[in-house]
């Protein structure tokens, strides 16, 4: 039993001894006095990560503390999400939040948190959402689509992310707008979806058009609507929904929040200087290069957006049953 | 496709063999070390923190970091598997069963010059695979859809009879554990979330690799302590002649090329990796046969056959990576944004459009994998030593590593406590005589199982006959009841 419980011991010692330290209550005048911690609700070293860690990198400079990236992937951005909810309220945690774990998850089941646990510093980047088929699909239009799924309830098939992510909840309010059903697959991720197209499981693909560009490029995917008020620049020959007639537009955005809480003038500091660090040519261009649309929005801005997402899902996690 | 001309292949080594390119895989190849060594830390992890190290350096810098990481990292889990029963990745879990049953009888030296020589033969073999046959086997990949994968899932199951040691209903009692463990977190078919007992930090499901800490070192450390052996009680360490190296690896020749095929065909399979290719390897590599011809040489296929299947997932996740722009495994999933900031989004033009950058990443992978070998069998004879140290203060010191290794994982707590837990289960399971490795089996492959089976049967309006109907899944299904009417057979002939 001595071995037991010595290993115990020395389980919870090193446990405790790498906790993080729990910050004590600073005055806002002089934030940031530490490094501060921007929580990624996803996995390192994608598109996502990599504009957190433009960001972070560019804080640092101007603020003269280390921002110091922390992944927590899991649950579609939950995980991550609640895991920034527990930190202190002071500031110095930040969340890189996203649409479907901040205004869709807390609809759907207690994730750990609710979407105005955070106060919005800035939204900085989005993505457009773009409907693909495969090249050999008789599919040329999302009339065809629209067409085809009246004729044959549940028949068509398509994948997103995962159930309950922004792409899903948004083309379930597309079909329920033009009054019609289709069946939903998961892909596990945005490249699984698209995996899911190509190899024929589903009818159409539903995911950020970052997702596919190559593909659509060599001809393999057929990129039939954007999701967007216009065309994207690195898919100039996709038309949008618009110009079909489908007044249809999604985007996946990420922006920066904080604890709510925490002292306003943290909270005002950090919009500021945010602005300043995203409004610039250098951080333009990385984002660029990951096929992310800059999308800055002020504090304000950003926050109505999030109502505006929050209300339009509740709507609609409803009526396709995932909300209770 | 033609073959890469020849040119295109040296005017790529030209790039690569300078100085200052060799030394950044040489600093990729041990950070892939470090990352792949420390349980809790992953070749993924540490491809994803030195992605942005390398957002302004060049084309050849960043990948010789990056493939040298991903490389050396695949490989080197296998040393903590097999010294101290840790794997330092999950796709070493594998290895630890056979190579630290090795280490125990005195032969960790040959276990790890083995794991190192099949990880360097296997990254080798799935390289010169994704030289000659990327993109038609780009294709092969895209005839996987759900019910292929549910197929294959159940394939893997069938390993869990390889390693269920003396019984049979122990093995597949803790498969279905496993399968049950995976069941936890937010269900990716409906959305819902399922015993998470309000724990919001299980959202995600139980994390693959603070459960294989759990149930392997921690579990074995328990009893080790409970059994209060003594180091002096194990057989001395006895050292290989490399001279004797060949020829085992001559008589394992054929369980080689196949274990390294399996490893490269899961690894252009998407959404698998190293973990799946390395248990279906081990329980395709007859080792139960071999057993007949000694302890020694079944541990030897055991080994062989896992390690170089993990390190041939390399290549073969590359294939889909390179030719559709669709990661083959995590690792590349993270070398997306690694290529995406070197300005060439990956897909069906890469190789066409840039052969000679093609031709770099290849000859990267190829010095990676020698790099690996020599520094590998430079370790064999130093690190067995730990072997020597005394239980009482080895053990402490496994279960330091064990807890921050729970801890790297999100820098928080919880995967520490529930690294406990779980130890504590599983040391409870084997004092009752329940096998380790079909629990994390069960882990591994009963997500995969579940959300294909259903997924499967969404997409073809719930007709069931297509898991039989269409060809690779039929011919899957047919193998796994071929292999289970053979081994009743089996059994019943020996009574």
């Amino acid at each position: 039993m001595g071995h037991l419980k010595k290993l115990a011991a020395a389980a919870w010692i090193a446990a405790a001894a790498a906790a993080p330290f729990t910050a004590a209550p600073t005055m806002a005048a002089g934030y940031p006095e530490k490094p501060v911690e921007i929580i990624v609700p996803f996995g390192a070293g994608d598109a996502l990560d990599g504009s957190a860690r433009v960001i972070a990198d560019r804080l640092k400079d101007a603020m003269g503390v280390p921002f110091i990236v922390k992944n927590i992937p899991g649950a579609g951005g939950g995980k991550g999400t609640a895991e920034a909810n527990k930190a202190a309220h002071d500031g110095y945690t930040l969340l890189m939040g996203s649409t479907g774990a901040l205004t869709a998850r807390p609809l759907i089941k207690d994730p750990g948190y609710k979407t105005d646990d955070f106060v919005p510093i800035a939204q900085l980047v989005e993505s457009p959402i773009g409907l693909a088929v495969k090249a050999d699909s008789p599919f040329k239009s999302v009339k065809d689509i629209v067409d085809a799924a009246k004729a044959a309830p549940g028949k068509i098939k398509y994948s997103t992310p995962g159930p309950g992510a922004t792409q899903h909840i948004n083309m379930e309010i597309f079909a329920k707008d033009q009054g019609i059903k289709m069946t939903h697959i998961g892909g596990r991720g945005g490249k699984g979806a698209v995996t899911k197209t190509l190899s024929g499981e589903v009818d159409f693909v539903f995911v950020g058009a970052a997702n596919y560009t190559s593909l659509a490029k060599a001809g393999k995917l057929r990129v039939i609507g954007v999701a967007a008020d216009t065309r994207v620049p690195y898919l100039p020959d996709s038309p949008t929904f618009k110009e079909q007639g489908y007044d249809f537009t999604v985007a996946v955005w990420f922006g920066l929040l904080t604890n709510k809480g925490a002292p306003q003038a943290v909270v005002d500091k950090l919009r500021m200087e945010v602005a300043k660090v995203a409004n610039t040519d250098e951080t333009r261009a990385l984002y660029k290069k990951f096929n992310l649309h800059e999308a800055f929005l002020d504090g304000a801005a950003f926050q109505q957006r999030i109502d505006a997402n929050v209300a339009k899902h509740s709507v609609v996690l409803k009526e396709i049953g995932l909300m209770k | 496709m033609d073959l890469i001309p020849l040119d295109t292949i040296l005017a790529g080594a030209a790039a690569v063999f300078q100085a200052k390119i060799l030394l950044w895989v040489l600093v990729g190849v041990l950070v892939g070390f470090v990352f792949g060594a420390s349980p809790g830390l992953t070749a993924t992890t540490g491809v994803a923190i030195a992605t942005p190290l390398t957002f302004g350096a060049s084309f050849e810098v960043a990948m010789a970091l990056l493939l040298g990481i991903y490389s050396a990292g695949y490989f080197a889990g296998s040393i903590p598997a097999i010294l101290i029963n840790t794997p330092g990745a999950p796709g070493n879990a594998a290895t630890a069963l056979d190579g630290y049953r090795l280490a125990r009888a005195g032969k960790a030296d040959l276990a790890i010059s083995l794991a190192v020589v099949a990880s360097v033969l296997g990254g080798l073999i799935s390289l010169a695979i994704l030289m000659v046959a990327a993109p038609n086997l780009a294709n092969f990949a895209l005839e996987f859809t759900s019910v292929e994968y549910f197929a294959l899932g159940l394939f893997g199951l069938i390993c869990v009879a390889a390693v269920s040691g003396g019984s049979l209903v122990k093995g597949i009692m803790g498969a279905a554990m496993g399968m049950f463990l995976g069941t936890i977190g937010i269900d990716e078919v409906g959305g819902t979330t399922r015993f998470t007992f309000g724990l919001y930090e299980l959202q995600g499901g139980v994390p693959l690799i603070p459960a294989l800490i759990a149930f392997f070192a921690v579990a074995e450390m328990l009893l080790q302590a409970a059994a209060r052996q003594d180091a002096a009680a194990l057989p001395p360490q006895q050292v290989l002649a490399l001279a004797r190296l060949p020829g085992i690896l001559l008589r394992n020749g054929w369980l080689l090329l196949k274990s390294s095929l399996i490893g490269t065909f899961i690894g252009i399979l998407p959404g698998t990796g190293p973990t799946i290719a390395s248990w279906i390897a081990f329980g395709q590599s007859g080792r139960a046969k071999a057993e007949a011809l000694g302890e020694e040489a079944a541990a030897t296929r055991g080994v062989i056959a896992a390690e170089s299947a993990n390190n041939a997932v390399t290549g073969g996740a590359l294939v889909p990576l390179l030719t559709l722009g669709i990661p083959g495994d995590t690792v590349t999933a993270v070398l997306i944004g690694a290529l995406l900031i070197q300005g060439i989004d990956p897909g069906p033009f890469f190789i066409i459009e840039h052969g000679d950058l093609f031709a770099q990443i290849l000859i990267i992978l190829l010095v990676a994998a020698l790099m690996t070998l020599v520094l590998g069998l430079g370790a064999r004879r130093v690190l067995p030593r730990i072997l020597t140290i005394p239980p009482r203060v080895l053990l402490p010191l496994i279960a330091v590593l064990c807890a921050t290794g729970g801890f790297a994982i999100n820098n928080a707590p919880f995967e520490v406590g529930l690294i406990a837990v779980l130890g504590v289960l599983g040391y409870v399971l084997a004092r009752f005589g329940f096998p380790m490795a079909p629990i994390v089996i069960g882990l591994v492959l009963g997500p995969i199982i579940e959300v294909n089976l259903r997924n499967g049967l969404v997409a073809n309006d719930m007709d069931v006959t297509v898991f039989a109907t269409r060809p690779i899944s039929g011919a899957l299904l047919l193998a796994i009841a071929g292999t289970l009417a053979w081994s009743a057979w089996r059994a019943r002939k020996r009574g």
